[in-house]
């Protein structure tokens, strides 16, 4: 067995040996570097284009962001669901939060009754803004909130529903 | 017969690492280096020296496109002979698969490699390698393709081929005891 093991690896050593006698390593060698030059230049030219495309990209991004800034509403100039403006300023940048509104009997401080009469409490996810009102009721500054999310659970859906996305809360 | 000359650890890797930073003129140098070794193991699977030639390019193609991903520059011997391995299985492969369309179309000829050859020219001999080397699995070429080859260790081969030195030498036993058999007309 040890013998015709090595006379396998024999062959294929003659094999080899015959086949790379006289073989041209230069042509080799320049065939491998042909390859390499002709792939570098490739891979140059492909990683221009991307770049470029991103350049044109960004600039075009940036172009739509300023436009659309231009003509946007601002928060001074929000738009009700009923097709009304508010003319509101936010007390801090714009967001969102959910909180629980206590009913109150009161109803003229209230544009909407955010719940009927049997329920205490309504959950909204609101957005808090600041008028910069300068009445005030017992010693309290009026906020006004935006409730974003399209309807309380318990909201009005009366007359006054078109309304129902501006509270003033005392 | 001259496998190439083993090249200084040192140099290589210092090569490889210029070559990681876009240093072209490292690469060729290591294509220079190594071509010979390259050669020797694609010639053991192709048979032939101008198919090896074909696998060797586009061994080294492929290891100048990845060589940013080689962690350890000391690494790149057996890194690039396992892609030159590879490279010249897939090349045997897509060859045969080319040569089968050819032999429905023309169902007289023979299968002349593993026939009892009438003149064992080189030619003759480099096709029977190189069909014989198909029918192993792609482990076994791998081990007798790197196995003879010089300053090249068991351990070697076995880190190469992401395996056991033990696994190795199992897979040239099953290589060499296939290769007896496919090519005995050429052994005796």
């Amino acid at each position: 067995m040890r013998n015709e093991k090595e006379r396998i690896d024999l062959l294929l050593e003659q094999n080899a040996a015959r086949q790379l006698a006289g073989f041209e390593w230069e042509r080799l060698n320049a065939a491998i570097s042909s390859r390499l030059d002709q792939t570098t230049r490739t891979k140059t030219f492909a990683s221009i284009i991307p770049m470029a495309l991103k350049v044109a990209g960004g600039l075009a991004a940036a172009a739509v962001i300023l436009i659309a800034i231009m003509t946007v509403d601002t928060p001074d100039d929000l738009r009700l669901d009923n097709g009304q403006r508010a003319v509101v300023r936010f007390a801090e940048p714009a967001g969102t939060a959910s909180v629980q509104i206590g009913h109150t009997p009161l109803k003229s401080q209230v544009f909407v009754a955010v719940a009927p009469a049997r329920s205490t409490l309504a959950k909204c996810d609101v957005r808090i803004i600041d008028v910069e009102d300068e009445r005030e009721r017992n010693g309290l500054r009026p906020a006004w909130i935006i409730i974003t999310r399209p309807e309380p659970v318990f909201a009005d859906n009366g007359k006054a529903k078109d309304m129902r996305d501006l509270i003033c809360m005392f | 017969m001259n496998h190439g000359p083993k090249a200084n650890a040192g140099t290589a890797a210092r090569l490889v690492r210029a070559s990681q930073t876009g240093d072209r003129r490292a690469f060729d140098e290591l294509v220079r280096l190594y071509q010979k070794r390259a050669m020797m193991v694609a010639v053991r699977i192709l048979g032939g020296a101008d198919e090896a030639a074909e696998a060797v390019q586009a061994g080294f193609l492929k290891a100048y496109l990845n060589i940013k991903k080689l962690r350890d520059a000391e690494q790149f011997e057996p890194w690039l002979l396992r892609i030159v391995a590879n490279a010249a299985i897939s090349q045997a492969r897509a060859a045969k698969r080319r040569a089968d369309k050819v032999r429905i179309a023309d169902c007289c000829q023979q299968d002349a490699a593993l026939s009892a050859p009438r003149e064992q020219d080189a030619q003759e001999l480099s096709r029977a390698i190189r069909k014989a080397m198909l029918k192993l699995s792609k482990k076994e070429a791998q081990a007798i393709s790197l196995f003879g080859l010089q300053d090249m260790s068991q351990r070697q081969v076995a880190e190469i081929m992401n395996c056991s030195v033990e696994a190795v030498r199992w897979h040239v036993f099953n290589a060499r005891k296939k290769l007896k058999v496919l090519l005995k007309d050429y052994l005796q």
